[in-house]
């Protein structure tokens, strides 16, 4: 059974948003307007956090959901709508989801978000293979969960193993500095595992004992 | 094959004909055929594409549901981006789908500015327009017809020279930051060259940026980024080291290794400093300068005039002490900056946009580049590179008949090449003056494609109020901007995914690569082509203009172009890396098989997989680099007047402290911002900066706390950002990444916030646009 996790090279990150945008248009997640946004409504699945203290810039740091293997937003779902799957990934059933919000008050990396309204897709079509999420519901980054759906559909009627690099999220496929590596935590010869376990890499909230599967890599930087 | 239902449809069509001609009638067959267009699971394909929202070029694959775009992605295997992607690309969706579109051609209702259009039809537009050019010719007045182009290069570029050229105006006039197909003003004038150079970046192992928003807005960020990704990749390699220098702290700034804050406009001054270290500790090239340089040493000119070389100039002026007191940057810094590029090697300097855009631009820019030829890296592996071209058919010479060359003597309206504007290619800022002056002379037809001038010429406000004087404005963009509203006539413009693309790339790496992208989706609404209303406007017009323009439709142009790299024995169609990996081994012991039979197997390829290329980099040489008389690398030259330029920043002392307005108004390019400002794409404008979570879709300006507390401001505050001209209102971003003294805004501003309606009115003689970063302002609380 594949552990998909991510890991995310911060030296390399330049803030770019390319993997937000991406996810945006990969997951059908809507710009929710001046108004919404003004009232800190915006979603972002993935979002770039600005890491400057105010003394010398610490860069960049994309946040996808953690997918935690002891993911706190779980405990608290009364209707079980956000579970984890066999995978390791957390899942968020929108046709169960009840709206309470509660997983986002549980989720210590700010990574949920809540459909206050209907919002206007403004594309022509959006990505079929995406639900889009009614008024009233918790969403959240999925890992790109349709893509793995896919990918196996496809290797099924080829009748063969799906190889793990057939499943990419769109954040990794887009990045241009290839900051983003994703994969199979499970196998130690992935590329995944292997950073997993470099001596830049460190994980937040290590001390909530939540377990992401999302590990960053990063070294001290010096400036003039 | 790509099992497509056209395919499937196909396949069942001919079963279903062999099913029903055994026992049925044709009526069933007709009812089988539509069953089955019904049934049949919609229409899935990825259509390549070209990414237009930069000049970059990034190949894109358009996800197209029964052809209505449903998605895209990073073509994979598009030389420039590999299947990357910057955030700009996603837009492109929205762009699409802006339900402000115009719906078809219109015609003026109310008056001039008025915004009040009715729609008239294709045919009766373009006969009235082709009658009133027809006219003007008649009339020996071609000349006073003027086309004001924006960010865009490949045919369509080609077409509109064509038009120009046959119809008989000399004022085909460019609006844009960035000419990407031709060379910098500093390196046509140091080196001698007519093609752009390229900076080897992902060879190099050292960079110094001037002001380059390398990563985020320069020329291409993905490329830019693909590279800086591998300086951080490690392994065997040298690890790559990226220096800005910059008196903002950019992304590119932020994720380099290291970050020099100086003072605005002082870049040349700092490059001069570095340079008096490189010369003083001896760690430049010497084999080179004496070998392949002129004007290092001292000089008298023909007419016996006494010059200073390089080497005194910068011994003289540009000690350590001086340039760090005038740039703000450490004697230290300087010094260790100076030995970093002299001894990684390769290393390159880059400082093409950004660093001046003050009234000593080019001389900052010379300065600058000075440090290449010091450090000796042109036409070497990791430096300084001149890209292949692109053996791109030629199109038959265009036919001028008397009446073109008559008016083509007459001077350009906006003096571009001559006089003040001797060294410009285009002097796009100066037309508003000369529109409204009517000097030399009156404008009697403008048309307006691919850019909104009335916001992105500081001088924009002169020119809405000039148009009054030009009986006829036609614009050609897709969506209602400030310059259409005062058309006479709108042809709108597909959007770039509706259309057919060209685009040759040819200054990003020394490869050479021309991409192709087929339209993604069926045009949504009665728009045409802008590159098909040219080839409809020469028909009607027809004679030498017709004659220049002989072709149906823009596709026909591409067909006809891309034969000459079928024909060319050199690249090939972009593929998948094991089958480039064995042409490069092929390429390697001397022969090539050819891939296709025909040229339309050939064109179907690029039509299918997005791109030609050859990746073979022209061999890294200095003489493919150095094309001045003198076969050398000039660090001074002469202009067309007879002047000296050279590398020597004014030595004017920093900007006049000014009481009313104590700041300095900067500008810089977003990320996240498009060719057109990108209003209609709420992505986009939610979201426009990673640095400033906290905005959105609003403009802001950076200020350093000193001068906020001084300003009275505090962080988030709305705030006027006054100049002598003008002033916005925006939210204030209070934090150290910027000098003191200087505030910092955002190009293309959103929300009615428009930073050229505070930029001084200037032109820069050189580049021929308005100076971004040399206005005075001050703040204050809305």
């Amino acid at each position: 059974m594949p552990l998909w996790g991510m890991v995310i090279d911060l030296d390399r990150c330049t803030g770019c948003q390319a993997c937000a945008f991406a996810c945006m248009a990969e997951n059908n997640v809507p710009a929710v307007g001046p108004a919404e946004a003004a009232q800190g409504r915006r979603i972002a699945w993935m979002q770039i956090l600005d890491g400057s203290s105010g003394h010398g810039p610490d860069g960049f740091i994309p946040r996808p959901c953690f997918h935690c293997d002891d993911a706190p937003c779980t405990h608290v779902c009364p209707v079980d709508a956000t579970n984890r799957t066999p995978e390791g990934l957390i899942a968020q059933v929108y046709t169960r989801c009840i709206g309470c919000r509660y997983c986002m008050v549980a989720c210590p990396f700010d990574a949920k978000f809540f459909n206050w309204r209907r919002y206007r897709m403004a594309t022509l079509e959006p990505n079929p293979d995406v639900s889009i999420r009614p008024k009233g519901v918790v969403e959240k980054c999925t890992f790109c969960h349709h893509r793995l759906q896919r990918a196996r559909e496809r290797a099924r009627t080829e009748r063969r193993e799906m190889a793990a690099d057939e499943y990419r999220p769109a954040c990794m496929e887009t990045c241009p500095t290839g900051a983003i590596v994703f994969g199979d935590l499970s196998d130690a010869r992935s590329e995944v595992a292997r950073l997993a376990h470099d001596p830049r890499a460190f994980r937040f909230g290590e001390e909530l004992g939540t377990e992401p599967k999302v590990t960053y890599l990063s070294r001290v930087r010096r400036h003039a | 094959m790509i099992f497509s239902r056209r395919n499937f449809l196909k396949a069942m069509g001919l079963t279903a004909t062999t099913a029903t001609v055994a026992g049925g009638t044709t009526a069933d067959l007709g009812q089988a055929s539509e069953d089955l267009a019904r049934w049949a699971t919609p229409e899935d394909r990825w259509v390549p594409s070209i990414c237009q929202q930069c000049p970059a070029g990034c190949g894109l694959l358009v996800r197209g549901l029964d052809g209505v775009v449903a998605g895209l992605r990073g073509n994979p295997l598009h030389p420039v981006n590999r299947g990357a992607l910057c955030a700009k690309a996603y837009g492109a969706l929205q762009l699409v789908a802006d339900p402000e579109r115009f719906r078809g051609p219109l015609r003026r209702a109310g008056d001039r500015g008025s915004g009040r259009f009715e729609p008239i039809g294709w045919d009766e537009a373009l006969d009235q327009l082709a009658s009133r050019l027809g006219e003007l010719r008649a009339e020996g007045l071609a000349h006073t017809a003027v086309v004001l182009g924006g960010q865009y290069r490949g045919l369509r570029d080609t077409l509109w020279q064509r038009f120009a050229r046959s119809y008989g105006t000399p004022n085909y006039i460019r609006a844009r930051c960035i000419a990407p197909e031709r060379p910098a003003l500093t390196h046509r004038l140091m080196q001698g060259v007519t093609s752009p150079l390229a900076y080897d970046l992902d060879r190099a192992r050292y960079v110094l940026a001037f002001g380059v928003g390398l990563l985020e807005s320069w020329i291409s960020p993905v490329w830019a980024g693909r590279a800086f990704g591998g300086w951080r990749a490690g392994g065997d390699r040298l690890r790559g080291t990226l220096v800005v220098v910059d008196s903002r702290r950019s992304l590119t700034a932020a994720a380099a290794d290291r970050w020099v804050p100086i003072r605005p406009g002082t870049d040349g001054v700092l490059a001069l400093g570095i340079a008096n270290v490189l010369l003083r500790e001896r760690l430049y090239d010497a084999a080179f300068v004496d070998d392949s340089t002129a004007g290092f040493e001292d000089w008298v000119d023909p007419s016996g005039r006494r010059h200073r070389g390089l080497r005194t100039l910068v011994l003289q002026d540009y000690g350590p002490l001086a340039v760090s007191e005038r740039t703000g940057v450490p004697v230290e810094t300087i010094a260790t900056l100076a030995r970093e590029l002299a001894r990684t090697r390769p290393a390159v300097v880059v400082g093409e946009r950004g660093p001046a855009f003050g009234p000593d631009d080019l001389e900052t820019r010379m300065a600058i580049h000075a440090l290449n030829a010091l450090v000796g890296n042109l036409g070497m592996e990791g430096g300084v590179v001149m890209p292949g071209a692109v053996p791109l058919a030629a199109l038959p010479p265009v036919v001028e008949d008397e009446v073109a060359k008559k008016s083509l003597a007459q001077p350009r309206i906006d003096g571009a090449g001559g006089g003040a504007h001797g060294l410009a290619t285009d002097a796009a800022q100066a037309l508003p003056a000369r529109v409204a002056s009517g000097q030399p002379y009156p404008v009697n037809a403008l048309f307006l494609f691919a850019t909104n001038p009335v916001v992105s010429l500081p001088a924009g406000g002169e020119l809405a109020v000039a148009l009054g004087k030009v009986p006829l404005v036609v614009s050609f963009s897709p969506f209602p901007d400030e310059s259409s509203r005062f058309a006479d006539l709108i042809l709108p413009d597909h959007v770039f995914l509706e259309r057919w693309q060209d685009d040759p790339v040819t200054h990003l790496a020394g490869f050479a690569a021309w991409s192709l992208g087929r339209p993604a989706t069926r045009p949504r609404h009665d728009t045409r082509d802008t590159a098909d209303v040219i080839l409809h406007l020469a028909k009607r017009l027809g004679g030498s203009v017709g004659e220049s323009l002989a072709w149906e439709k823009y596709d026909d142009v591409l067909y006809e172009a891309a034969r000459g790299l079928h024909e060319a024995e050199q690249g090939y169609v972009v593929a998948p890396r094991e089958e480039e990996w064995v042409r490069r081994v092929q390429g390697q012991q001397g022969y090539r098989t050819p891939d296709f039979e025909s040229f339309d197997d050939f064109w179907d390829a690029l039509g299918e997989r997005g791109a030609w290329w050859d990746p073979a980099r022209a061999a890294a040489s200095r003489r493919t680099v150095l094309g001045t008389s003198t076969g050398k690398f000039h660090f001074f030259a002469a202009t067309p007047d007879g002047t000296i330029v050279g590398p020597g920043p004014a030595p004017a002392a920093p900007p006049d402290a000014d009481a009313a307005f104590p700041l300095v108004l900067s500008t810089y390019r977003l990320a996240t911002r498009p060719l057109g400002g990108g209003r209609n794409q709420p992505w986009l404008m939610e979201s426009p900066a990673a640095h400033v979570p906290t905005v959105a879709w609003r403009a802001w300006v950076e200020i350093h706390p000193e001068d906020a507390r001084r300003s009275g401001v505090a962080a988030g505050d709305e705030v006027w950002v006054e100049s002598a001209k003008g002033r916005m209102r925006v939210i204030a971003k209070v934090h150290d990444g910027t000098a003191p003294g200087v505030v910092h805004v955002p190009m293309a501003g959103v929300g009615g916030a428009q930073p050229n309606t505070i930029i001084a009115d200037v032109v820069d003689p050189t580049r021929g646009l308005g100076l971004f970063n040399t206005t005075r302002v001050r703040i204050r609380r809305a």
